[in-house]
This record gives structure tokens, C-alpha cells and sequence, in this order.
């Protein structure tokens, strides 16, 4: 086994940390990082992996939360756990979990929170998608979800052993948000992180085609492993494995565990080790994969047909979601976030990082009391609730600023994005859908921004100087107050007779809420309406003759404006 | 140089909006299901979305959005409700319908090809003082669109108002002649019918 050895130091010398994070408050010589790379493939905090533990008989699936190393240069990871259909068959129930779907460990209890590990347990990179239709997931698209290895979409209390839908807050003390799919945000794209995802993935592909070449079944492996993506061609290929599925396991059963009796040797000097050789890691894999044949040993008959259902479920799945997050990410400019990221790439340092990270991580930190050096500003977290929730939650914290004069066809992202480049905030806007009583010409925007100072700077900001927009309007900005809740809302016009005194229907027919109709001439009815009709006409002239005298005022102001070379900011 | 994808995104929006209504003078009460059988008579429709009302009063009518199968569908509605005064969930405030304009969309892309510029101006900039001007106009701009707007909701007020007066004295009207004609023997009418030995014909 000396090859071995000889082996297992070169591996060392594949490992580098990654960005530096911060230091923890208690003990400066602990030493957070955001990353690290290990024989190429690069491992991001809320990345999923696989992790072996000794004594364990299966690899688990885990999300890195966080990653450290003690002043004795000891690498350790904090995980939180997923687990796997067959963890939780005691208190599954009536539920029947697809063979690729996992459960997240939630609740006070081992296996969740502050699950610390050597770094070394770390086997492998997996990917989960998480397919909750909570509104703070951002949906995985067609393409994620094929290439995912495990999707999951409830949570398991480990401490009350309940199965659930609903998400937390929080999970181990992390906000909920980051166990949830990365934002597809236009920002979020720069130029450095494009980069890491395509080593990333050149990193995973790598790892697979050393599964192929290890075992005479890598074939099947991989087919196996694709077997949860979508594609219904497959589904044949799909059919004849799993009438293989039987004999390929009772072949592999044994080398696959044997592969695991030298990690278990291993793991008695997690410190001396620092990764597994590929070997290992992708039989490991290998075995993980495994899994659902394994399973259909003890029940074969419904085994298939779970493999089968989830062929025809997921890709239903998938159209769906894609659906929705094909809205949300393919309406970006795709210049915009080019030039952005190119431009704040060469002036400010925080803007390769992604803001969904930075966010997290300084979150975490501060859960933990630990210090965060080059911190910009202790933002606020906001839940990732609906939109009008945080706003009344902004409204209350005075984090809520009202932007006025921006062009109206701005959408929200673009409006973010010219708050970043304008003050260099990272904030959440929308635009102000216009209606009835909206002006035309001026585009309204509700931006949250992370904290009140921050807030309130940019307000006095954009009083003190002048934001000018390319086509020379100035922007406005003042704190934002929202409608009143409470009260109901008034309407004028629905009248409504006291139904007791009504013996008869006559003119006028009271029964007709949540009915429509449209008047007939010959009625009292139809007098009153054209009543409405007039006011209504009145009321467009007066707000167009209005408006038609603001623009024209506008316009003058505007014929002074010397033309001066605009920069380009955005 | 816009990319396709952005520029087939905006094209479709652009199918949209033109097979989207605008409905506004909605009632607060009216809701997704309710405006949806309202108009499904002229067409199919695809999707309600009320557009939300976050900082004007909270007495100004809903507004909404829908959404049908096809322009043509689109045009039938905004034609029938503006021949006819169509009343959703009560009466006799009539509806309205118009074509939805850009600006009325929360999920619409933004426009290919577009780059948004923007610069501060100090002190020093010659055009300073004129964006400060244009500032001050803005708000002054808002002000008075404030007060046209409760000006709008005190007439509509006033309109609602007085046809409750009408219609409640003209109910007392039939209510009275109710009372002549009740069938019971008892009534004015048919004392006078006893007076002057005359029969009255019942319909």
C-alpha cells in the first residue's frame, strides 16, 4: 500500500484554499474561507457534496455551510445533512419518496446542526436542486434539474421525526435562503464567477470519466445517474437497465463495499489523510449511485415502477419550472450585465463576489459572532418574504425609498442596477406598475435598501446633487410611505338598497354583486351609468390637460439643459 | 448588440401586451375568479393580475389586468365594454377598459439593445441648477396630480351621492304605489274602489 501513500501526498499538494472570508471573533488564528479547490474542482460554501464518515455505511449528502481551518492547520467543514429516502423510512409514512429525492435535515438534533467534520470526509461534488414551490425558492430550470443528481423539496425535523414541506426561517441557524437554489440574478454572472462555474463543471466532468474508466459499469453509471434528467429518449435505455439493474448489483455489491473498507482503514487517521485517491472517491460515487438498485433488491416490482414514475413525473416537473424561471432569467439585458460586471470588476472589489454570498456569509458570521474585516455595512437581512410584506417591513425600518422620474419601460432589474452603479448599494427595487391615477411620463420605483443609513444617505444624496438619467431627467428620491392598511378601502358608485325593504324587483336589480352584466337602455340603471360615463370623461380631461401642461413645463426646463457629454455608468 | 433571446423575449411580451385589457373602476371587492367569468363571455381569458396599489390612496378603484387568448378577443372586449356600460360585481358604476400599456406591467423585459446611462452632476456642472429646477417641478408635478386625484375621488363621491338620493326617492315612489295597490282589500285603492262602486282589474 505504499503507492498509496506516495499517492495520497500528491494529493495534498492539489489542495488550495480559496478567498479568505474573515476570522472568527474568538480566536483570530481561526481562519474562514469561502472556498476551496482539490484536484481541480472547486468546493463553494453552500456547495453540496458528498462526505464519508467513518463507521458509516454510506456515503450522505451534505451542504458545506461553512469552512475552516484551527491554528493547527487542521481543514474541518460544518455541513448540514440530507438525507436520503432510506434514512428516514421510519418516519415516512405515507409518503413515497422518489429514489433521487432527498430530505433536509431541519431541527434541534444530530445530523443537523453544527455537524463539524475534517475536511478530509469530503468524497465528492453532488448537485441538488431544490424543487419547493416555497416563494422564496427560485425555481430550477429544465436544464438544472437534468443535470442535478438529487432534488429535494420537504424537510425532516431530525428531533420531532416529521416529514414537511415547509421551510424554516432558518435551518441550523443559516437562512433558509441558501439552502434554497442559487438567484439566477443578471449580477450575479460577472466575469470571475462564470469562470468557476466552467471549472466547475469541467471539474464534475472529469470526476465522472474517472468513474467510467474505474469500473466496467461506468457505463451504466452514468446512465443511471442521468436516468433522473429528463431526457425521454432514456427512458428505453432506462427500461432495459433496470431488468439489469438486479445482476449489475449483485455483481458490484462486492466491489463496491470493498472500496470502502480502505476508507474506513483511512478514517481511523483523519488527520494524516487529506482526500481519498480518485479511485476510492469515484467507487464511492459509484456505490452512492447505486443506491436505487440496491434498494430494489429487498422490493424489485415497486422499485421499477418508482424509477419509471420518476422518469415521468420529473421532466413534468422540469417543464413547469422551467416555465417560470424562463420569465425570470431570460428577460435580462444581457449587456447590461456584461458591461456592469466588467466595469465594477475593475473599481470596486465586491462586486465579483456575488451579493447572494456576501450576504450569507456575513449573516453567518454574525450568527456565530464572528468578525467580518472589510465589511461594508451591517445590512439588514430581510426574510425573503412576499414583496408587500417587505415592504411594510422596510417601510417600519425606514429602509424604504421612493424613487420618482425614472423612465416608466425601466424594469426592476434595471433599476437595481442603477441604484448599484449610482450609489453603489446593493438593494431590491421594483417598479411601480403603472395605473389609472399614474403619471404617464414619470416611472416610479420602491427600492429597499440593506440598512436606514443607507437609505437615508442616498435620499440626501440625490437632494444635494443631481442624478441625471441619459435623456437629462433628473432623478428623485424621498423616503417611502405606503397606503394605509387597515380600514377597508372605499368605492363610490356600487349602491346597494336595503334588501328588506325590497319586495319586488323593479328597476334596479340589487342581487348582482359578483355577477356582470351591461345595463339596458330602458333602465334607471343605464341613467346612472352614463352618469359614470360622463364623470369618467371629465376626469380623463382633466388628468390630460394636467399632464399635457406638466410635460410642456417639463419640456422648457429641459430645452435649458446644455448638452454635456454623459458618462456612461451602467 | 442585443441578443436574441432578449429581443424574441421582447417580442413576445409585445404579443402579449397587445392581447392584454387594462379593466379599471373596479370595485376593491371584485377578484381574480369574479373579473375572469365577467369577460369570459367575450373570449377566453389566459390570466387576471390585479395591479397593486402600494403608495396611492386606498380609496382609488383596482385595477387589473387581463390577459386573453387573442388580440382579436382583446379588441371584442375594450369594444363591447366601451359601447355598453358593463358592470362588474355591483352597479351602476360602469367599468372601463383600455389597451395595457407597457408601463403597467411588472414582469415585463426590458428593452433590447437598451443601456441606461446616468451621471451626477455637482455644484459646478452648468446644468446643475436646472435639474435642481426640474427636481422642484417634479414634485410640484406630484402635488398637483395628488390634488387632481382627491379631487377625482370627492366628484365620484359626490356623483355615488347623489344617485343614492335619486334612486332611494324613486324607490319610495314605487314603494307608495305598492302601498295603493296591495291586494288585500284594505288599501287606498280599493277603499276608493268601494267609494265609487268601481272594480279594479288586477293584472
Amino acid at each position: 500500500m505504499s503507492h498509496l501513500r506516495v499517492k495520497k501526498v500528491e494529493d495534498n499538494m492539489k489542495f488550495k484554499w480559496g478567498r479568505k472570508k474573515g476570522v472568527s471573533r474568538t480566536d483570530e488564528r481561526i481562519q474562514f474561507y469561502e472556498s476551496f479547490t482539490y484536484e481541480d474542482v472547486e468546493y463553494n460554501v453552500y456547495d453540496c457534496a458528498y462526505i464519508y464518515c467513518k463507521g458509516d455505511t454510506e456515503t450522505s449528502i451534505c451542504k458545506l455551510v461553512k469552512m475552516f481551518e484551527t491554528p493547527t492547520h487542521v481543514k474541518r467543514v460544518r455541513v448540514v445533512r440530507f438525507c436520503r429516502p432510506i434514512d428516514t423510512r421510519d418516519v415516512l409514512g405515507n409518503h413515497n419518496p422518489q429514489w433521487n429525492e432527498l430530505f433536509l435535515a431541519s431541527g434541534q438534533g444530530v445530523g443537523c446542526r453544527d455537524y463539524i467534520n475534517p475536511l478530509e470526509v469530503i468524497v465528492g461534488k453532488c448537485s441538488v436542486v431544490c424543487t419547493s414551490k416555497d416563494e422564496r425558492n427560485p425555481h430550477a430550470s429544465k436544464t438544472e434539474l437534468k443535470r442535478a443528481d438529487y432534488f429535494f423539496y420537504r424537510t425532516v425535523d431530525v428531533e420531532k421525526c416529521v416529514i414537511s414541506e415547509k421551510f424554516n426561517d432558518q435551518i441550523a441557524g443559516i437562512k433558509v435562503e441558501y439552502f434554497f437554489n442559487k438567484r439566477k440574478d443578471p449580477k450575479l454572472i460577472g466575469p470571475s464567477n462564470l469562470k468557476r462555474n466552467i471549472k466547475m463543471e469541467a471539474g464534475r466532468s472529469v470526476l465522472s470519466s474517472k468513474i467510467g474508466l474505474v469500473e466496467k459499469g461506468g457505463s451504466a453509471v452514468n446512465a443511471d445517474k442521468s436516468g433522473n434528467g429528463v431526457s425521454p429518449v432514456l427512458l428505453e435505455s432506462k427500461r432495459a437497465m433496470t431488468s439489469m439493474g438486479e445482476n449489475r448489483c449483485m455483481s458490484n455489491e462486492n466491489s463496491t463495499l470493498r472500496p470502502k473498507a480502505t476508507i474506513n482503514k483511512d478514517g481511523t487517521e483523519p488527520s494524516q489523510i487529506s482526500f481519498r485517491q480518485d479511485q476510492d472517491k469515484a467507487k464511492v460515487r459509484y456505490s452512492d449511485s447505486l443506491l436505487p438498485t440496491n434498494e430494489s433488491d429487498t422490493r424489485p416490482n415497486k422499485k421499477r415502477k418508482l424509477l419509471l414514475d420518476s422518469q415521468k413525473e420529473v421532466p413534468k416537473k422540469g417543464e413547469d419550472i422551467d416555465g417560470k424561471a424562463g420569465n425570470a432569467s431570460d428577460k435580462m439585458v444581457p449587456e447590461l450585465a456584461g458591461n456592469r460586471g466588467a466595469k465594477t470588476h475593475a473599481q470596486f472589489l465586491e462586486v465579483t463576489r456575488r451579493p447572494d454570498a456576501w450576504d450569507l456569509e456575513s449573516y453567518v458570521l454574525m450568527l456565530d459572532g464572528l468578525q467580518i474585516h472589510n465589511m461594508e455595512d451591517r445590512s439588514t437581512w430581510f426574510k425573503k418574504l412576499p414583496w408587500d410584506q417587505r415592504l411594510q417591513t422596510a417601510e417600519e425600518m425606514g429602509t424604504l425609498v421612493l424613487l420618482n422620474n425614472l423612465d416608466p419601460s425601466y424594469t426592476s432589474l434595471e433599476v437595481e442596477d442603477l441604484v448599484w452603479n449610482a450609489f453603489n448599494r446593493r438593494v431590491e427595487a421594483k417598479m411601480i406598475q403603472q395605473g389609472t391615477f399614474s403619471h404617464p411620463h414619470y416611472g416610479k420605483a420602491l427600492v429597499i435598501f440593506k440598512s436606514k443609513d443607507a437609505a437615508e444617505a442616498a435620499i440626501s444624496k440625490l437632494q444635494s446633487e443631481c442624478l441625471i438619467l441619459e435623456d437629462g431627467r433628473p432623478v428623485v428620491g424621498c423616503k417611502g410611505t405606503l397606503t394605509q392598511q387597515g380600514e377597508p378601502a372605499k368605492f363610490f358608485g356600487h349602491l346597494v338598497l336595503d334588501v328588506n325593504k325590497r319586495q319586488r324587483q323593479r328597476d334596479v336589480k340589487r342581487n348582482a354583486i359578483s355577477t356582470s352584466h351591461s345595463a339596458q337602455p330602458n333602465t334607471i340603471e343605464y341613467d346612472f351609468a352614463m352618469e359614470w360615463r360622463h364623470l369618467q370623461e371629465w376626469t380623463d380631461i382633466c388628468w390630460r390637460l394636467l399632464f399635457e401642461g406638466q410635460a410642456k413645463e417639463m419640456q422648457e426646463l429641459r430645452s435649458q439643459l446644455k448638452p454635456t457629454e454623459i458618462n456612461e455608468l451602467t | 448588440m442585443a441578443s436574441l433571446s432578449a429581443q424574441a423575449d421582447y417580442a413576445a411580451f409585445e404579443e402579449r401586451r397587445k392581447r392584454t385589457v387594462y379593466i379599471d373602476n373596479l370595485s376593491p371587492q371584485v377578484t381574480e375568479p369574479v373579473v375572469r367569468t365577467a369577460l369570459n363571455q367575450f373570449g377566453n381569458v389566459k390570466s387576471v393580475q390585479f395591479i397593486p396599489n402600494f403608495i396611492e390612496s386606498r380609496n382609488i378603484p383596482q385595477c387589473a389586468l387581463v390577459e386573453m387568448e387573442n388580440t382579436r378577443q382583446a379588441e371584442a372586449v375594450l369594444s363591447e365594454i366601451s359601447q355598453f356600460p358593463f358592470m362588474i360585481s355591483g352597479m351602476p358604476r360602469p367599468v372601463r377598459a383600455r389597451h395595457a400599456e407597457v408601463g403597467m406591467f411588472g414582469d415585463k423585459p426590458s428593452m433590447p439593445g437598451r443601456t441606461i446611462r446616468c451621471r451626477w452632476l455637482d455644484e459646478n456642472n452648468p446644468n446643475f441648477k436646472v435639474a435642481q429646477k426640474t427636481k422642484a417641478l417634479i414634485w410640484k408635478n406630484a402635488a398637483e396630480s395628488a390634488f387632481l386625484q382627491k379631487q377625482v375621488l370627492q366628484e365620484e363621491e359626490k356623483l355615488a351621492r347623489q344617485q343614492d338620493e335619486t334612486l332611494k326617492s324613486n324607490y319610495k315612489k314605487f314603494d307608495l304605489i305598492d302601498g295603493i295597490t296591495t291586494t288585500d282589500k284594505t288599501g287606498p285603492a280599493d277603499k276608493l274602489a268601494k267609494h265609487y262602486n268601481l272594480k279594479i282589474a288586477l293584472d
